[in-house]
Parts: C-alpha cells; sequence; structure tokens
C-alpha cells in the first residue's frame, strides 16, 4: 500500500467527515422511529389481545349478543371507552421507558461527532509536531547564534594561543549567548512536549469515547427489549382467560328465549368484564405507573 | 407523529410507512456503514 501524504491523509479525512456528518444524523432518526415502531407494535398487539379475550368473554356469557339487542350500541361503547383507557396506559408505560432512550440515543450522537473530531484532531496534531520538529531543527536565529558563539570562541582561542589578555568582557558575551542559546532551545522542546502530551490526551479521549458508545448502543438495546417485554406483562391476568372471573346463573348453561328476555346481559357484561378491567387499569396506573415514574 | 424521511445510498425511506424489519434492517446498514467510516479513519491516522 503506498504511503499517503499528510494533506492526501486530511482530505481523505474531510471527506469521511462529510459523510460520517449525514449517518450520525440519519442512524439517530432511524434508532428513534424503529424504537416508536416497536412501542406501537407492542400496544397494537396487547390492545388486539384484550379485544380478543373480551369478545370471547361475552360469548360465553350470552353468544346471541349481536346489533339486535338493544344494549349492543352502549355496551360497544363502554368497550371502546375501556380499551382506550387501556391503550392509553400503555402508552403512558412506554412513553416513561422511550423518554430514557431518547436522552441515550442523543449522548450516542454527541459522542459520535466527538469522536470524528477527536480522530481529525489527531491528524492536526501530528502535522503540527512534524511543523515543530522542522522548525526546532532549522531555527535561524538559533543557528546564527550557534556561529556567533563558534566564531567567539574561536576569537578567544586565537587571543590566548597569541599570548593576548583575554577579554572579559567577550567571554561574559559569550556565556551570555550561550544562554540565550539554552532558552531558545527550552522553549522549543517546552512547546514540542505540549503538543505531544495534547496528541496523547487525544488518542485516549478516541479510545474512552469508543467505549462510551458502544455503552450507549447496548444499553438503547437493553432498554428497548425491556421496555416490550414491560408492555407485554402490563395488566396480564393471572388467570388464563377472564371468563373464569364470570359468575352466572347456571340456568345459562342452556339459554332460551324466556330467560334471555329476563337476563340484562349488557349489566352482566358491565359487571363482569368492564368495571374489573377498568379497575385493572387504575389499579395499575395508580400503583405500578407512578412508581416507576417516581 | 411524524417520523421523517431518510435518504440513504440514492433511495429515500419513509419511516412512517416501513415496517419493524424493514427499520431493523435499515438501522444495521446504516450502523455498519458508520463503523466502518470510523474504522476507516482510524487506519489513516495510525502513524
Amino acid at each position: 500500500m503506498e504511503e499517503l501524504t499528510s494533506e492526501q491523509i486530511s482530505s481523505k479525512l474531510y471527506d469521511i467527515y462529510i459523510k460520517s456528518e449525514d449517518r450520525i444524523k440519519s442512524n439517530a432518526m432511524v434508532c428513534r422511529a424503529y424504537i416508536d415502531k416497536v412501542s406501537l407494535d407492542t400496544i397494537s398487539q396487547k390492545v388486539n389481545n384484550e379485544m380478543a379475550s373480551i369478545k370471547y368473554s361475552i360469548s360465553q356469557i350470552n353468544s346471541k349478543f349481536n346489533e339486535n339487542n338493544k344494549s349492543y350500541v352502549t355496551t360497544k361503547e363502554e368497550i371502546t371507552k375501556v380499551l382506550s383507557y387501556y391503550e392509553q396506559a400503555l402508552k403512558e408505560l412506554s412513553l416513561f421507558y422511550d423518554g430514557k432512550i431518547e436522552q441515550l440515543i442523543l449522548r450516542k450522537v454527541e459522542l459520535e461527532a466527538s469522536l470524528i473530531g477527536s480522530i481529525i484532531n489527531d491528524q492536526y496534531l501530528h502535522d503540527k509536531i512534524l511543523h515543530k520538529n522542522m522548525l526546532k531543527e532549522n531555527d535561524k536565529t538559533k543557528m546564527s547564534l550557534k556561529d556567533n558563539i563558534k566564531n567567539a570562541i574561536e576569537k578567544i582561542k586565537n587571543r590566548k594561543n597569541n599570548k593576548n589578555q583575554v577579554d572579559i568582557m567577550a567571554v561574559s558575551k559569550l556565556m551570555d549567548s550561550q544562554d540565550v542559546a539554552r532558552e531558545i532551545e527550552e522553549k522549543s522542546s517546552l512547546r514540542l512536549e505540549k503538543i505531544v502530551e495534547e496528541r496523547k490526551n487525544n488518542k485516549d479521549f478516541i479510545t474512552n469515547t469508543e467505549k462510551e458508545i458502544s455503552l450507549v448502543t447496548n444499553e438503547i438495546e437493553r432498554l428497548n427489549k425491556q421496555k416490550e417485554k414491560a408492555i407485554f406483562d402490563a395488566m396480564e391476568s393471572q388467570e388464563k382467560s377472564v371468563s373464569n372471573n364470570i359468575r352466572k346463573p347456571k340456568i345459562f348453561n342452556k339459554i332460551t328465549r324466556f330467560f334471555v328476555s329476563r337476563f340484562n346481559t349488557a349489566k352482566v357484561i358491565q359487571n363482569t368484564i368492564i368495571n374489573p378491567l377498568n379497575m385493572k387499569i387504575e389499579n395499575f396506573r395508580t400503583n405500578e405507573l407512578a412508581n416507576m415514574k417516581g | 407523529m411524524k417520523l421523517g424521511t431518510v435518504v440513504y445510498q440514492s433511495k429515500i425511506y419513509n419511516l412512517d410507512y416501513m415496517s419493524l424489519d424493514e427499520l431493523k434492517r435499515l438501522l444495521e446498514m446504516i450502523e455498519n456503514e458508520k463503523n466502518t467510516n470510523i474504522q476507516e479513519a482510524k487506519k489513516l491516522i495510525k502513524n
């Protein structure tokens, strides 16, 4: 694989940044849609199951109860009302979980954007280190100082050889020049060290951010599954069917037209199906749902 | 609630009308591509 230049790497990273920005947003939108759909489908299934259960129970009470009965319309309205109430309670339950998941989705977007930014920053710091190293090597001031110090040492050596008196001022100037050179060297090294440290911290940040993204992704999945189970388990009857709780006169085993006219099916449905279901929903809202919300 | 549309690989996806399985598949595709991009970027800076 051919070695890429710094400019080529930066260009590729920019392309990745543009693509990733779009993918991060799309991912969040689709994730949100998926979470909502899980809630909708689960609630829909649960409501349908409850409807089927009610229909079965009514058929157990009176299999001939239909549109021809005068109280059919009222009963139908009551059933619709209780099922809406049932659905509403389930929606509140799902909202509790979806709110938490939404926060996690937003956090994930934040982390992923930071991650891409840090990766690009790493390349920038790498280039900066290279540049600073190059500057350090080719520092004109330092090189000119080095030359001057070299010349001054030569002059002092010559004077000593010629047995002339050593110029104290010259030696003093020489020592000052050396101090300045050392200072430039130190400052330059410090700046470089700082950038190297910054790059190391950036790399640690990249590693930690990746770990956190993984944790958040797993948490979203876990909460979504937990929500699904919670919706399915909510307000579930302990008995196998609602009709086990229905008390009807034994004579109904062979119902006749005579007894039907004396038997208020609508009232029995109200007392044995609708009212207990209303109570179950109310109990769920005041206990389980309230405890969850805190 | 309007979930919006998403454009991905030259296709427009209307999230409101997609089934659960379709959403799950789309989510996996986008997630995989996003992770591939990040790994590609990390390889470039490995120096």
